[in-house]
């Protein structure tokens, strides 16, 4: 039904980077993620995770937001300067609306809320690769690529208000993009509006 | 006394004007007798001259014509000559008493006399005269001289009274001449004495009334200094003088004390405004420009603003003018933001109308509140909230995520009790998860995002749930924890969630609260057609009245509060209280009763 945007990578073998500063969570994702076909190395903080991506290829990261020195926002800024192209998911217990604007900027557009089990962790993993059968993942997958008109194309439905899901990630595409600021387009309440972004995976 | 000048003036007036009237007319009879007088006398005079000659005429030619002729025996009796001579004498009689001591008269009469006397004498000689006497013919001619004589003496005589007379009427002529330069004078003199009193009436009279005219007016128009200069003389005038100069003074002192009350009640508004460290501008709708107190003044110095509203200001003074509405906020964060130099600051803008008690004046006060700290406090707060809530719930997301992964057992099979130990913990942390999840809401709630996530909610069973909860800690404390419902009551419209919070924190003061032994009783009903209650008893000391309205703010703790917590939990009930269109409150503890607290929720 949708057009993918982009070839998969279908590799069976991949390779997942986890950016984390708390030790045990680093962990639980690590034993979350790992299987026989899926490889996890975990950086504690923005530089050494940074250094890991540029030196070594792989699949997907995911970063936390808040650590100490550089922090995840940081982290994407350098990717995306550099031109790396590694899906990146960001995970953090407060993620706010500004951090969404920013990260979607640099063509981040998946978010995970924790606290996060397992389960959610390879679901997460999972969305990255699968072909995206409904409009929201769909204008995901533009989104990584850095073609954010055709996800704004994607999601141009009957809801200006932002109501839904799908509405709501159309203002968010058309905020972070400089097309029409979020107040202009009548979004008053922007934790309810963030909510209703960060339950795209519901 | 004016009074008694004007009657004197025109008393004047009065007498000059008789004196004139009286002059004028004593001078024409005094003329008119006089004239008529030397009329009378002259013409008699000319009169009895003439008579004279008819009288010589008549005796000549009765008796002279027989004594020429020589027949005198023919003449008639001597009674013609007696009776002409009777009468000449009578006339001469009268014309000397007309003429007696008056020049020439005297003597021409007086000549006149002898010759009628010489006259008469010759022809009485006649009568007894013998009728051919010789010397007849020259008596005879001396009679004819004599009549001659007497003619012309009589004839002098009307002469001089005919000269008399004409000097008379010249005379007159010339008196009445005086006469009426005397009238004149007197004329000239009453008009110059009119003007006299017309300039003494003007100065007295008018001159005061224009002087106490122009006064009023300038009393009139406030100037309560002006006085009238006090008159020369004393008059009427002067008692109305010293009267105006009085009612002036006694305007003036009472104008004075009216402005030294005004000037004491504007001091004291002054004083007043000035001890409010807070800006303030009063807009009155009779005043052309705000006016401000020293802290208002304060402020625009440094915003370099003159004596207005400041832009920011005047746009929400604008929008409550275009209201109609009074603008109280009350959150800080509605505060308005000024830049002073390097300095933030933040005003609450505090806008309302006022007006005159009859209405007649209105105007509007704009009070600037500096919450600046309280703004300070409030970030601080918010980020100590978020940053303990942050520091808590990164560490319980590892362990959680730790205590999934375990629970799954992909790592490793798992013994029935360690399955059991682990699903506890796990539940334990997602309990802590939700309560600082709605720790963190909470601080969000306050800035007006509350979301609740309201539906039909069984609060018995939240309380029962809560009762359980509680029972270990209760137990610990030897309290006795029960719960009072009654069955089938209706459910209410809440947030289940956020319902149970405000009862456990209840529950858990209470207990805290409550001494060793003691009893904590929950009990629910319905309060009227729209709430239910739910009260939550204890044994403990109960709260002080000073501090039962405080105990619901943040951060507030009773002084003799020695135990736990940081003063969060009723504030935090409040809100959601609040949030949910309830209430919650303390009793006033009566001796021997327990503790009170309550709240009330909607029913369904």
């Amino acid at each position: 039904m949708f057009e993918s945007p982009e070839n998969l990578t279908a590799s069976e073998n991949r390779k997942v980077l986890v950016i984390d500063d708390e030790p045990s969570l680093r962990m639980g994702f690590q034993f979350s993620l790992q299987n026989e076909t899926t490889t996890v190395l975990t950086a504690s903080d923005g530089a050494s995770g940074l250094r890991l991506l540029t030196e070594e290829s792989f699949d997907a990261a995911f970063l936390d937001l808040r650590m100490p020195g550089m922090d995840g926002i940081e982290v994407i800024e350098k990717l995306y300067e550099a031109g790396n192209k590694t899906p990146v998911v960001l995970c953090s217990a407060f993620i706010t609306l500004s951090n969404v604007l920013t990260a979607l900027r640099r063509r981040v557009p998946d978010f995970l809320l924790k606290p996060v089990s397992p389960s959610e962790l390879r679901n997460a993993l999972h969305r990255l690769f699968e072909p995206p059968v409904s409009p929201v993942p769909c204008a995901l997958a533009f989104l990584r690529a850095g073609k954010s008109q055709s996800a704004i194309e994607v999601l141009s439905g009957n809801d200006p208000a932002g109501n839904s899901i799908a509405g709501a990630w159309k203002l968010l595409i058309e905020a972070a993009h400089g097309i029409r600021p979020l107040k202009d387009a009548g979004v008053r309440d922007e934790s309810a509006f963030l909510n209703r972004i960060l339950r795209y995976a519901e | 006394m004016l009074r008694s000048r004007l009657f004197l003036g025109l008393l004047t007036l009065v007498v000059l004007l008789w004196a004139v009237g009286g002059t004028g007319f004593v001078i024409i009879r005094d003329t008119g007798k006089r004239f008529e007088d030397g009329l009378n006398a002259n013409y008699q005079i000319i009169e009895l001259s003439y008579g004279y000659r008819n009288t010589t005429s008549l005796v000549n030619s009765t008796y002279l014509a027989n004594l020429v002729i020589g027949k005198p025996g023919a003449s008639p009796d001597a009674a013609t000559m007696e009776k002409a001579r009777s009468e000449a004498m009578q006339s001469h009689g009268k014309l000397k008493a007309l003429v007696s001591g008056i020049e020439p008269w005297e003597t021409s009469v007086r000549d006149l006399g002898n010759l009628l006397e010489a006259y008469f004498e010759a022809h009485a000689v006649e009568f007894s005269a013998p009728d051919n006497d010789s010397s007849r013919p020259a008596r005879i001619s001396r009679i004819i001289s004599t009549t001659q004589k007497i003619t012309e003496t009589a004839a002098h005589l009307a002469k001089i009274s005919e000269e008399r007379m004409m000097k008379d009427t010249e005379r007159l002529v010339a008196e009445s001449r005086r006469n009426l330069l005397l009238i004149t004078s007197l004329v000239v003199l009453g008009t110059c004495m009119a003007g006299l009193i017309y300039f003494q009436l003007l100065r007295d009279l008018v001159q005061p009334v224009v002087g106490l005219q122009n006064s009023i007016n300038e009393v009139k128009r406030g100037n309560y200094e002006s006085r009238l200069p006090s008159l020369l003389r004393a008059n009427e005038f002067s008692k109305l003088v010293s009267s105006f100069n009085e009612m002036s003074s006694e305007l003036r002192m009472r104008r004075n004390e009216t402005d030294l009350r005004l000037l004491r009640k504007n001091l004291l508004n002054r004083a007043l405004l000035s001890a409010i460290p807070s800006p303030v501008y009063v807009v009155a709708d009779d005043f052309p420009s705000p006016v401000l107190n020293p802290a208002a003044e304060e402020l625009n110095k440094q915003l370099g603003e003159g004596p207005v509203l400041p832009p920011k200001v005047r746009l929400l003074y604008t929008q409550c003018i275009g209201s109609g509405e009074n603008l109280r906020p009350e959150d800080p964060r509605e505060a308005v933001l000024f830049r002073l130099g390097s300095e933030e600051k933040y005003y609450l803008p505090r806008i309302f109308q006022f007006s005159s008690e009859d209405g007649s004046h209105t105007g509007w006060a704009i009070l600037l509140h500096d919450v600046t700290r309280i703004r300070w406090l409030d970030d601080m707060k918010s980020n100590m909230l978020a940053t303990v809530s942050h520091e808590i719930k990164t560490p319980l997301t590892g362990i959680r995520m730790v205590l999934l992964l375990l629970l799954e057992e992909q790592i490793g099979p798992l013994t029935e009790p360690q399955k059991t130990m682990l699903t506890s913990a796990s539940g334990d942390c997602e309990r802590l998860l939700a309560t600082l999840n709605t720790l963190l809401d909470l601080s969000r709630a306050e800035s007006g995002n509350t979301r609740l996530n309201c539906g039909p909610f069984d609060l018995a069973k939240a309380a029962a749930e809560s009762v359980n909860l509680f029972n270990p800690n209760a137990t610990a404390k030897n309290i006795c924890l029960t719960l009072d419902a009654q069955p089938g009551l209706p459910t209410v419209n809440a947030d289940g969630l956020r319902l149970r919070e405000v009862v456990n924190n209840l529950v858990s003061n209470a207990i805290k609260h409550c001494p060793e032994g003691g009893n904590v009783r929950l009990k629910i009903s319905r309060l009227d057609e729209d709430f239910l209650r739910l009260s939550v008893f204890d044994d403990g000391p109960g709260v002080p009245t000073e501090a039962q309205d405080r105990i619901f703010e943040r951060f507030y703790r009773a002084d003799n509060n020695q135990l736990d917590g940081v003063g969060l939990g009723l504030f935090i009930c409040r809100e959601i209280m609040r949030a949910h269109e309830g209430r919650i409150s303390v009793r006033e503890k009566e001796a021997g009763q327990p503790t009170e607290f309550q709240i009330d929720v909607r029913i369904t």
